[in-house]
């Protein structure tokens, strides 16, 4: 398991990450998902040790982290890069060596991953002669030459076509569930985040919003949103009711105190029901709902 | 991994990658193009036959060692300083440079760099020297001055130290900027040092004992191209020699030191050169 606990960064008198604390399981796909500027790459930087936090520690398996545990992360930067001149084997040889593989085995694992990400045939062109596309599959295979323990991808997929996608998103599954690898990784494309990851991070302005299992996190908010469908769509039949406003397009949302049942009861006073039920959120609603609430409560204040 | 072993690794890929690559065979080609033609002008000019001269022509003072010495010396380290300037500006300019150190320490980075490339320096200084002296002996000037031993011995140690010295400021310029274009401006006062010291070493190189060669001796920045010269004409003084040594490794180690500092805080940093001021204060 990796623990972030309490991380905190400052430049100056920009604080980068505030406090910052989550945890990611064996096994875990993890997404972190937070707006520019959050913090994700920050964060992703000091658990890599490339910055020092400024207060709060990371763990793996219970012990600080470590040079030596460190070495054993597989890591994709945000700001990707291989040495242009040097020949696509021998990069990953190298970088697998660096990691601590002796060298016949991070020759062998760098053929093993050019052959698994595709660029075989490339294995002895310079890095610079690539198609982009190719490039970034040599930047994944950097990642995982060494046979990683824990995985941190800084935007693994952004830059990637829809074949890319599958790729990245079939090796990472295959790392998490069958090496039992934990796999953290940053994206804005939230629906391919729900889609693939167990569990969620939301950050904002260096803090956290909020963690969890993408299921729980739903059904935290489950029981108070309710799609009402009507034959004649009309949403202002339940104008009046307390504790209800609505999200636009059919879906209500409740109050503590508001109950479900006078719900459905003026709906069906108001015109014939074609659908009623519980709407549940996506990851993208929630992110938005998690982000804009505190800009909102300050310009409230203000 | 040990220390060690990350230095290891990367100087091995430093030199792995340079010693086949086009600008480098392209310069030692050159230099030994030029070593081969001084030599051949040596032998046109100083006449052939049954009075064998030495190299250079000029008689028992080494003088013409003298010239050469300095030359290599000072192409070489102009050289190898250079591709450190720009083997860290490559890591930087192509990002390649924070994942290396999510794996190794940056000190371990710069010094593999720095051994790695020294390396690659101390084979072309023993091949051209070697091409030179082939040259020499083909030519018929076989009968080189008894200082020629420890003239090259002194070439290979003062290129070490001089390299070393200067090796640690090309970093830091190199560090201090993230585009190749910028290294221009930031390794310019190292250019500007070095072909000082080379323009006195070849300005004192027929008066080998004034105050201006001594002077230099134990001045780290020009020393390198000075003490060899010195010491083919047979003109440098034990003691002379032994507290340049020193010099040079006092003012190595210090540079040394401030220059992992700011190497360590600057080479993650991207965006625009950092003022030489700027980058002091990174280092404390």
């Amino acid at each position: 398991m990796l623990e972030l606990e309490a991380l905190t960064k400052r430049y100056g008198e920009l604080v980068a990450l505030d406090g910052l604390s989550f945890s990611v399981e064996q096994g875990q796909m993890f997404g972190f998902v937070g707006p520019n500027g959050a913090g994700k790459t920050t964060a992703m930087r000091i658990v890599l040790g490339v910055l020092a936090a400024d207060e709060g520690e990371v763990r793996w398996r219970g012990q600080p982290l470590d040079a030596a545990a460190r070495r054993r992360i597989g890591y994709m930067p945000e700001e990707r890069g291989l040495y242009p001149k040097m020949r696509v084997g021998d990069q990953l040889a190298y970088l697998a060596e660096l990691h601590g593989l002796e060298r016949r085995q991070a020759v062998e694992s760098s053929a093993r991953w050019c052959e698994r990400m595709g660029v075989a045939e490339r294995v002895g062109d310079k890095v610079e002669e690539l198609s982009l596309g190719n490039q970034q599959r040599v930047q994944l295979a950097a990642a995982l030459v060494h046979d990683p323990e824990l995985l941190v991808l800084d935007e693994p997929f952004s830059g990637l076509d829809p074949v890319g996608v599958d790729v990245l998103s079939d090796v990472l599954r295959e790392e998490a569930s069958r090496k039992d690898v934990p796999v953290i990784f940053s994206s804005h494309q939230l629906e391919l985040v729900e889609r693939l990851c167990d569990a969620v991070a939301i950050v904002k302005d260096g803090r956290l919003i909020a963690t969890g299992k993408v299921e729980e996190l739903r059904r935290r908010e489950g029981g108070r949103r309710w799609r009402v469908e009507l034959e004649e769509p009309d949403d202002s039949w339940a104008a009046d009711m307390d504790g209800v406003s609505s999200s636009g397009s059919g879906v209500f949302e409740l109050s503590e105190e508001a109950d479900p049942q006078a719900l459905l009861d003026a709906a069906r006073s108001a015109g014939r029901i074609r659908r009623f039920e519980p709407a549940t959120q996506t990851l993208a609603e929630l992110f938005r709902e998690a982000v804009s609430e505190e800009p909102l409560a300050a310009a409230g204040s203000a | 991994m040990s220390p060690r072993r990350a230095v290891s690794l990367t100087a091995r890929r430093e030199l792995r990658e340079r010693i086949r690559s086009r600008a480098f065979l392209a310069s030692t080609a050159v230099q030994a193009l030029i070593v081969v033609g001084i030599v051949a002008v040596a032998a046109l000019t100083g006449g052939s036959g049954p009075e064998k001269v030495k190299v250079g022509g000029e008689g028992d003072k080494g003088t013409g060692l003298a010239f050469v010495g300095t030359l290599l010396l000072y192409i070489a380290i102009i050289t190898f300083g250079y591709y450190v300037a720009s083997g860290v500006v490559e890591e930087k300019s192509s990002r390649v440079v924070e994942l290396v150190l999510s794996a190794i320490r940056p000190v371990e980075l710069l010094t593999g760099k720095v051994v790695g490339i020294g390396l690659l320096g101390l084979v072309q200084l023993v091949a051209v020297s070697g091409i030179g002296l082939a040259a020499a002996l083909g030519a018929g000037l076989v009968d080189l001055p008894a200082t020629a031993a420890s003239t090259a011995a002194l070439v290979v140690l003062f290129f070490v130290l001089g390299y070393a010295f200067y090796a640690c400021a090309f970093a830091v310029a190199g560090a201090i900027v993230s585009r190749q274009e910028d290294i221009q401006s930031t390794t310019s006062p190292m250019l500007i040092a070095l072909v000082a010291g080379y323009l006195a070493a070849i300005s004192v190189i027929d008066e080998p004992e004034s105050t201006l060669a001594t002077v230099c001796t134990f001045l780290p920045p020009v020393a390198p191209m000075i003490v060899p010269a010195r010491a083919a004409q047979d003109a440098l003084p034990g003691w002379e020699l032994g507290l340049s040594v020193v010099l040079m490794l006092a003012g190595t180690a210090a540079l040394m030191r401030l220059a992992a500092r700011i190497y360590e805080r600057a080479v993650l940093r991207m965006g625009a050169p950092l003022k030489l001021r700027e980058a002091l204060r990174l280092a404390r």
